[in-house]
């Protein structure tokens, strides 16, 4: 028989005046958060000033509802009795695709939770409130599912293995004026902005800077050394260069694994560079495929 | 290795009980505080210095004025320490502080509770009670469940390996009368047949809940000489406090005691591989598995292979937590993490029985509060 989540005689939160905007979205069916317009972070548990940069210009923003599954728990006897009749159910902690990470309930899917796990907002009826729950995403029936678990695992042979959602790289290296004649005999650019210090100056860069494919470029050190690892080449890119490089400056590019496909050596990742000021110079997607290189 | 920062002279400990009926926590202190003054070998009124923890029923504020006047102590250092489990340790470094400070000379650091049937429920409205309980998720298990369940999908540690653990506790209690689990060995199957209480957690991994008290006499090392026991010198000390609620931890898998530990090692001039006993806090398996980890004893993941590697006994060549731990000592609330530092000065002094290890120069202390949120780390040496 189905649980009646809203007959359980669970406890109700505490919410205060700062707090009760949270849980009006929730008692909608919508999960809104704080996020700071000072440091453009996103914020949970909501607070009075941001955690990260101290700010106090924090507004309330509906996120999009995507989660993934960190951990969770089974739990079978609960610490409050108000849970008895609903054990054993499940709780995790899910990272918002914003970035902070909630502690939730989670709605049984067709198969068992696991780390990992792409989670959509699933508002549920519990205690006579609505929460904001989560479900698994389900990204295949059950009967693809249980032909999927028979087919070989598409990551075999890759040097470090299938990666992780949510792992991430990063490498920082310092831009040198030896990169823009390098990049030019690759390439043939002799765009006056790399070579001419003079005009650059007076352009809206004020300054030399690198060709683009300099900036970029450790994105490609990045996937092919780190994560992926080696045998990794970009199968596609979506790329927005928001800030310009000058010469000698520190760079920081990083790479997250977002989606990662089971069957075939391929997953999505979100790609970023910034400066050392921590400004952001390149920002995107890309989708990456590594070729197995160890005889499978 | 550096200089000792404060010495221990005295310790006192109160046999553990599942249940108290009509005893105050105040009365409980006071039985395990004259313990400890008379162990140093010390009278009440040598003691200039009081640290507490926060958690005395009967009285919510004015803690220590509470307790001072309870033992008839007019202390010119007084304090509350409130670290959860990492309490304990954070009152032996506060101690010595406080000591080389000038503001006392000898401090009577103390721990106790009692356990009724019916405890009162505390009336909470922080974070954790607002976006943690109405989801569901009520009381450390769940929390140290989250923590455990990432250890295994990140690393792919097993039960098993956590089951080690608590069956190596519960062996080392029967070496210690007063342990709540003395009588009652559990290997690694039977830890892994015991109830399953918020997955992957059995009910052997998690501790037992107990009255009880610990306490500890610190002083300064030259104080020490002229008093009889033989002084365990406090080398160097480590403390981190990152977060309270588990969805706000920095990491599932390594915890603020790292640079807690680090941090001790460096000031006492010591490494891990140095330690002649691990006295390791462990409210639940899980702590114990990401505590070896962080301390550098293997690399990150493979607790499970070194604990097949090496024997946690006291005869060991890594003993760990020879009084059984908290898993198989029990756990007196607050007082459980000061369990970890009395077994310490005991093994070092060359107390502790038949349960003594070999060499004892050497120990390192943890204590851990909340969920694996407040951290402190000590290194103790013979003196």
């Amino acid at each position: 028989m189905p649980i009646d989540f809203n007959a359980l005689k669970t406890p109700a939160p505490t919410s205060t005046a700062l707090t009760q905007p949270f849980w009006d979205a929730a008692a909608q069916g919508r999960l809104k958060i704080q996020h700071c317009e000072d440091c453009g972070k996103a914020v949970f548990y909501p607070r009075p000033i941001c955690p990260h940069c101290w700010g106090k210009r924090l507004v309330w923003k509906e996120v999009s509802g995507k989660g993934r599954l960190k951990s969770f728990s089974q739990v079978h006897k609960p610490g409050h009795a108000g849970w008895l009749p609903a054990a054993p159910y499940v709780v995790g902690l899910v990272e918002l695709a914003e970035g902070p990470t909630m502690l939730s309930f989670i709605l049984p899917g067709a198969q068992p939770p696991r780390a990992g796990d792409a989670l959509q907002l699933a508002p549920t009826a519990i205690g006579g409130r609505v929460l904001p729950a989560f479900k698994p995403v389900e990204t295949a029936t059950e009967e693809e599912a249980a032909m999927s678990t028979e087919t070989k695992d598409g990551w075999a042979g890759v040097v470090k293995g299938r990666p992780q959602v949510g792992a991430f790289a990063e490498r920082t290296r310092r831009t040198r004026a030896s990169d823009i004649e390098a990049f030019t005999d690759i390439t043939g650019d002799r765009n006056p902005l790399h070579y001419d210090r003079a005009l650059a100056e007076r352009s809206v860069f004020g300054k030399l800077i690198v060709q683009g494919g300099v900036t970029s470029g450790i994105l490609n050190a990045l996937v092919a050394e780190d994560l992926p690892g080696p045998g990794t080449v970009f199968l596609e890119v979506a790329w927005k260069f928001v800030k310009a490089v000058g010469v000698d400056e520190e760079i920081t590019g990083r790479v997250e694994v977002k989606e990662v496909r089971p069957d075939k050596p391929i997953c999505k990742i979100e790609t970023s560079v910034r400066n050392g000021q921590g400004e952001l110079c390149l920002t995107g997607t890309a989708t990456v495929f590594t070729v197995p290189l160890q005889g499978a | 290795m550096s200089r000792a920062r404060g010495a221990i002279v005295g310790i006192g400990e109160l046999k553990p009980q599942r249940l108290t009926s009509g005893v105050t926590t105040l009365e409980m202190i006071a039985e395990v505080s004259r313990l400890a003054v008379f162990d140093a070998g010390l009278e009440p009124g040598a003691i200039d210095g009081l640290l507490v923890g926060p958690q005395v029923g009967e009285t919510p504020q004015h803690v220590p004025a509470t307790i001072a006047e309870y033992l008839g102590l007019a202390p010119t250092m007084a304090n509350v320490v409130d670290l959860g489990g990492a309490s304990g340790a954070g009152m032996v470094w506060r101690a010595a502080a406080a000591i080389e400070a000038g503001m006392c000379e000898t401090v009577l650091c103390v721990l106790a509770n009692n356990r009724e049937e019916a405890a009162p429920r505390s009336p909470n409205r922080n974070p954790i009670r607002e976006f943690d309980v109405p989801f569901g998720a009520s009381g450390a298990n769940i929390s140290y469940a989250l923590l455990m369940q990432a250890h295994m999908a990140q690393h792919g540690s097993t039960a098993r390996d956590f089951a080690l653990i608590a069956a190596a506790a519960r062996a080392n209690a029967q070496l210690n009368p007063d342990a709540i689990f003395f009588g009652k060995p559990a290997d690694a199957d039977a830890v892994l047949a015991s109830p399953m209480i918020a997955s992957p957690l059995h009910l052997y991994e998690i501790v037992m809940p107990v009255a009880g008290g610990e306490a500890v006499i610190v002083t300064s090392a030259e104080r020490a000489l002229s008093l009889p026991r033989r002084p365990v010198h406090l080398l160097g000390a480590g403390e981190k406090v990152t977060h309270r609620a588990v969805s706000q931890a920095p990491s599932l898998t390594s915890g603020p005691l790292k640079s807690a530990m680090a941090r001790a090692f460096a000031q006492s001039g010591t490494g891990v591989k140095e330690m002649d006993l691990l006295s390791l806090y462990d409210c639940y398996t899980i702590m114990v598995a990401t505590t070896i980890e962080d301390a550098g004893l293997c690399a990150a993941g493979a607790f499970g292979a070194w604990l097949r590697d090496h024997d946690l006994s006291h005869r060991g060549d890594k003993p760990l937590n020879t009084h059984g731990g908290q898993l198989g000592f029990g756990q007196p609330d607050l007082a459980g993490g000061m369990t970890h530092v009395v077994e310490a000065v005991r093994q070092l002094r060359g107390d502790a029985g038949e349960r003594q290890i070999g060499k004892a120069g050497l120990a390192l202390v943890t204590g851990n509060g909340a969920t694996m949120s407040e951290a402190t780390a000590l290194v103790l040496g013979a003196g």
